[in-house]
């Protein structure tokens, strides 16, 4: 009787190390998984609050059909022109019809703050009436062309 | 005396039979209760790296074409994880009404990847007057409310 009981006790005790043994490692990781994609969001948002910008000037050329845009970086986040976006009367421009310049530099990609980024829209043919430029972290600048 | 050790015997190797069948369905089920955790794991941080922002200029004409009834949203990833541009990962609800019928295109870059663009488009007649669309993507969802 006695031997039964420590003999069971034995085998439960085993089963229960195995079961810790499958359990622990994949709530670790799952904490780890949660805990990371976390920091990321909280990462995202203050990177959203310290992003800035402002439509310094617009000029139109009818001649080539170009719209060229100044933005300046006024945050405290360094943009990636790349990611930028421009809405002219609501269409999205062809990133590939666009040149940019990052302070007078058509090799750079990333404006840190207090840079200028300008950006020349080609293949617009009527001059539009407004203009949407939208960041990679969602912070945008709207305003009517004169 | 024989008998006793037949007995004892019997009830030992029960014993033993009963605990091995107790710690193998404790295991069983721990496993299984750990690969549903897992899943929901993976699913919950894709949520929570998944942000989107509609940029559409709702001020523009640019949202609505009443020539060809096809209601336009721009759709900007500003999260973290590639998305899928596939219409049935996409729900979208215009004046509340459930739309299964919207098609997904990436505009810029070949995948909706973070800081990329997609277009939807919806082909529905609107009247004059306000109207809302919902997106919704990996349980982030973004509002626009727009003229016609």
């Amino acid at each position: 009787m006695g031997f039964s009981v420590s003999g069971s006790t034995v085998v439960i005790f085993i089963g229960v190390l195995l079961t810790l043994s499958v359990a622990y490692p994949t709530l670790d990781n799952s904490y780890d998984q949660i805990r990371e994609a976390q920091d990321g969001k909280f990462d995202r948002e203050v990177q959203t609050a310290n992003t800035k910008i402002k439509i310094a000037d617009t000029t139109y050329q009818d001649g080539p059909g170009r719209f060229t845009v100044v933005v300046e970086n006024t945050g405290a986040t360094t943009l990636n022109t790349t990611k930028m976006d421009i809405l002219l009367d609501g269409v999205i421009q062809d990133k590939s019809q666009i040149d940019v310049r990052v302070d007078g530099d058509q090799t750079r990609v990333y404006a840190p703050p207090g840079t200028t980024i300008e950006l020349e829209i080609n293949g617009v043919n009527t001059k539009p009436g407004r203009l949407k430029v939208v960041t990679e972290y969602e912070i945008a600048e709207f305003t009517e062309v004169t | 005396m024989a008998n006793a050790s037949s007995s004892t015997l019997i009830l030992f190797i029960a014993a033993i039979t009963i605990a091995a069948g107790v710690a193998g369905t404790l295991y069983t089920e721990v496993s299984s209760l750990t690969d549903s955790v897992s899943e929901r794991v993976d699913s919950l941080s894709e949520t929570i790296e998944t942000e989107i922002s509609i940029i559409s200029d709702p001020g523009s004409d640019a949202i609505y074409d009443d020539s060809t009834d096809e209601t336009t949203i721009l759709v900007k990833n500003t999260g973290e994880t590639t998305l899928e541009s596939n219409p049935e990962q996409v729900d979208v609800l215009l004046d509340g009404e459930f739309i299964g019928s919207e098609s997904v295109t990436v505009v810029t870059g070949s995948e909706w990847g973070p800081g990329d663009v997609a277009r939807i488009s919806i082909d529905q007649n609107l009247n004059n007057g306000e109207h809302r669309v919902v997106v919704i993507v990996n349980g982030e969802r973004e509002v626009l409310n727009f003229f016609v």
